[in-house]
């Protein structure tokens, strides 16, 4: 009876790993899609988690202050507390999306959206703050950028001027992507309708 | 049995749309130097923020097409897009230029019976 048993166990198990090797590739761009929506809200979580960091730390240092009589070692414990608690926070989102980014890299899957050159091989030679706008900037666009700034260099301007401009060029970036994203929105809702 | 051919709807083109193509012409030029073509002697400079949206709306109504470039030092090692305009692209320029003209020269003729009167 206990022999039928496992082996009626094996054969389920046998199909549960047929069928995981069939899906793996599903599972794989699941899993690619799902590194691309952290890609996307990556800066939006840390600018959430920032928020709620600041809020959580307003509202335990008004409590501790009502609730005790050492406010001030209280609220300098949170203020800490907080901080390492918001800092583990990124650091744990920074792990995922780089680890993400590498395995899309190892599988070699083009995603739409992820750049589709050898760009990954190039974030190595990169600084840190340069890797991240190449990551976040479709490559053309990216290209315009350094040059700009490779111009700019070149005309030996003050370091503080050429800072000031990246800036700005990175914040004309990013109004360039919201205005491009919903224009695309409205275009494809436009043809949804004429269809 | 097959559709009704329905009269095609008119390619619209913004001023700086108009510009862009202009700025093509029979030539192939990547992102930065459609700008430096823009922004030569215009009161106002443009941006990426004008510019990118304008490509992007150019591309979707099949006014311009772009291939990618080699990689560049300068760059940083990123490629830069080359864009190149359709026949399409300019046939509807053509079309803005003749309206333009057109327009002038009606203008002028009003302003004589004016000056006239």
């Amino acid at each position: 009876m206990a022999k039928k048993k496992n082996s009626g166990q094996l054969v389920w198990l046998f199909l549960a790993l047929w069928v995981l090797h069939k899906e793996a590739g599903i599972l794989l761009d699941l899993m690619i899609c799902i590194a691309e929506l952290v890609k996307k809200l990556y800066w939006l979580m840390l600018v959430f988690v920032g928020l709620m960091s600041i809020f959580s730390i307003y509202l335990m240092g008004l409590w501790l202050g009502f609730f005790s009589g050492k406010e001030w070692i209280s609220i300098l414990i949170v203020i800490l507390a907080s901080g390492l608690v918001a800092f583990g926070l990124l650091y744990l989102m920074y792990c995922l999306f780089s680890w993400l980014l590498q395995l899309n890299q190892w599988l070699g899957i083009e995603v739409p959206g992820l750049q589709t050159s050898n760009k990954h091989i190039k974030i190595k030679n990169l600084s840190p703050a340069a890797s991240i706008i190449y990551r976040l900037l479709p490559e053309d666009r990216y290209a315009d950028f350094q040059e700009r700034l490779h111009r700019l260099t070149k005309a030996k301007k003050p370091l503080w001027f050429i800072r000031f401009k990246r800036i700005q060029y990175l914040l004309e970036l990013f109004w360039a992507f919201v205005q491009i994203k919903v224009a695309n929105v409205w275009l494809s809702s436009k043809n949804k309708i004429e269809k | 049995m097959g559709k009704k051919s329905q009269p095609e709807e008119p390619v619209r083109l913004s001023a700086i749309d108009e510009d862009i193509l202009t700025c093509l012409g029979r030539r192939e030029l990547y992102g930065l130097e459609i700008l430096d073509e823009l922004n030569l002697g215009r009161p106002s400079e443009l941006g990426f923020g004008s510019l990118y949206p304008a490509l992007n709306r150019l591309e979707k109504k099949g006014l311009i097409v772009w291939r990618w470039g080699d990689e560049q030092e300068v760059t940083g090692g990123a490629r830069r897009k080359y864009y190149k305009m359709t026949g399409l692209g300019a046939i509807t320029l053509k079309e803005v230029r003749d309206y333009r003209v057109s327009l002038a020269a009606r203008a002028a003729e009003g302003s004589s019976i004016l000056e006239g009167a």
